[in-house]
């Protein structure tokens, strides 16, 4: 008989959405297919704040969870980025942000960021510190009614923007050439939806951890079904719930299939899930890179 | 109606200072050589496009393919986009049976003169008063050419206005009945009325 502990699901359902929720915004945003949480850097400053939180707590600096903790970390690096960057003035006549810098400099963080968890990993373990190893793939172990909170707030918020915006998403899915001549600002477009799915993604990290490749794998795999092959509305307006579906799902078979006495993480399980199912997405179809 | 447009710093530390007139009915030709900024400031109008033609709506056919994410086609495109049409934009329907044969085809798989057919006609759908070309015919073939003849005289006879960039087609530029060479001169980009 299984065993479901609500809370649990349904943070996982949540995570799921936002993550799906947060791959379609920036895919849909940048018309670039390459786009999401991991290859933009957004998955590294979550890190990041992790990292910091974590050191704080060891530093006994504070007292409060280093879940909360971290989401407070990297809301103040949010305000920050949001404050430069939608104060910087484009460089070019175009007007529209050049996402092959974008991700470049996005996976050079990633890179970075993996770099230096590794090195403070091996100094916790040489200083005999107990080293939260599992924050690299996400868990459910600890959710809370109160992270859950936090979680969906904003995910249904934006949510509701960019059903708002579906049209422009479609627009802006022609090129962003055509979006800029039926009058839509991509340039502030494409800067407010970035700064949503990084929100979106450094809540989720915060408190569950990293579910590295599913915000590019994800949408690729939807737009592969034949309901969300023609209208980006369709991606933005049910994606998100069959995302969310699909963790809550792996989540329940983590929680009830424990492997000799330890619990698999789902971040780990749905990178093997989500990379198998993009290289399966790749092979069938022609996905413009 | 006259157009001018002063910038500094345009391209490549140029300056621009242009001046053109865009009247009712009249396609206007802008050619000049490579580099010159022919596509940037057609892009500035693009950018100013609600300053500089208020009250009117504009049309851009750009010169960059259409490239879905999805595996959308014209038809559903349409429809997706009608919430932009203008309130005149009957013409379409008079120049749909040139890309009727694709019309349902995934504009992934359309050609480079295919897509380009369906971006003119996608200006036609939403309509306007003001359409501007970069470079239209470039990868069309020489039906097509003359299809695109055929939609700029129909823009003129509905009293559109039309700024074509161009420097192949002989059709196109006949068509044209003003012509302004685009040069640069010391540092600034200049507009010359051609004769």
């Amino acid at each position: 008989m299984f065993e479901v502990d609500m809370i649990r699901i349904l943070c996982a359902f949540f995570v799921g959405y936002g993550i799906t929720l947060s791959g379609s915004l920036s895919q849909l945003t940048t018309n670039n297919s390459l786009a999401s949480p991991s290859t933009l850097g957004m998955d590294g400053l979550s890190v990041v704040s992790l990292l910091l939180a974590q050191g704080l707590i060891v530093a006994n600096v504070f007292s409060i969870s280093s879940e909360l903790l971290s989401l407070i970390v990297f809301c103040i690096f949010f305000l920050i980025i949001s404050v430069v960057f939608l104060s910087l003035k484009p460089r070019d006549l175009w007007q529209y942000l050049n996402m092959k810098q974008i991700i470049l400099l996005g996976l050079a963080f990633n890179l970075m960021v993996g770099a230096i968890f590794s090195v403070i990993q091996f100094m916790f373990i040489a200083l005999n510190y107990e080293f939260p190893t599992g924050l690299w793939f996400g868990h459910f172990k600890h959710a809370q009614i109160e992270n859950l909170i936090i979680l969906i707030i904003p995910s249904i918020l934006i949510w509701i923007y960019c059903l708002r915006n579906a049209a422009k998403f479609n627009a802006i899915n022609l090129g962003v050439f055509v979006a800029q001549g039926i009058g839509i600002d991509v340039e502030k477009f494409q800067k407010i939806n970035l700064l949503l799915a990084l929100l979106l993604t450094g809540i989720v990290v915060s408190f569950f951890g990293v579910f590295s490749l599913l915000g590019l794998v994800l949408p690729h795999v939807l737009r592969s079904l034949k309901f969300f092959k023609t209208d980006m509305r369709a991606e933005i307006l049910i994606g998100p719930f069959l995302g969310g579906l699909l963790i809550a799902l792996i989540d329940l078979g983590c929680y009830n299939f424990v492997f000799y006495g330890a619990e698999l993480p789902v971040g780990m399980i749905s990178s093997v899930v989500g990379a198998f199912a993009l290289t399966l997405v790749l092979l069938r179809s022609s996905i413009r890179l | 109606m006259q157009i001018k447009l002063n910038q500094e710093k345009f391209i490549q530390g140029h300056n621009l200072e242009v001046e053109f007139a865009l009247d009712v009915g009249v396609a206007v030709l802008l050619f000049g050589e490579n580099g010159v900024g022919k596509s940037s400031l057609l892009q500035l109008l693009k950018l100013r496009q609600k300053e500089l033609f208020p009250n009117k709506t504009c049309r851009f056919v750009d010169q960059p393919k259409l490239m879905p994410l999805n595996e959308i086609d014209f038809s559903q495109m349409r429809e997706q986009l009608k919430g932009y049409r203008a309130e005149d934009s009957s013409l379409f329907e008079e120049f749909y049976t040139y890309v009727e044969s694709y019309d349902k085809t995934p504009l992934k798989k359309l050609s480079g003169g295919q897509n380009q057919m369906v971006k003119i006609l996608l200006s036609l759908y939403l309509g306007g008063d003001i359409f501007f070309f970069d470079e239209p015919v470039q990868n069309l073939d020489d039906q097509n050419t003359k299809n695109f003849a055929c939609v700029l005289e129909g823009l003129k006879l509905r009293g559109k206005s039309c700024l074509v960039i161009e420097h192949q087609s002989e059709i196109v530029r006949k068509l044209c009945q003003k012509t302004y060479q685009l040069v640069k001169e010391d540092n600034t980009i200049k507009s010359r009325l051609y004769v």
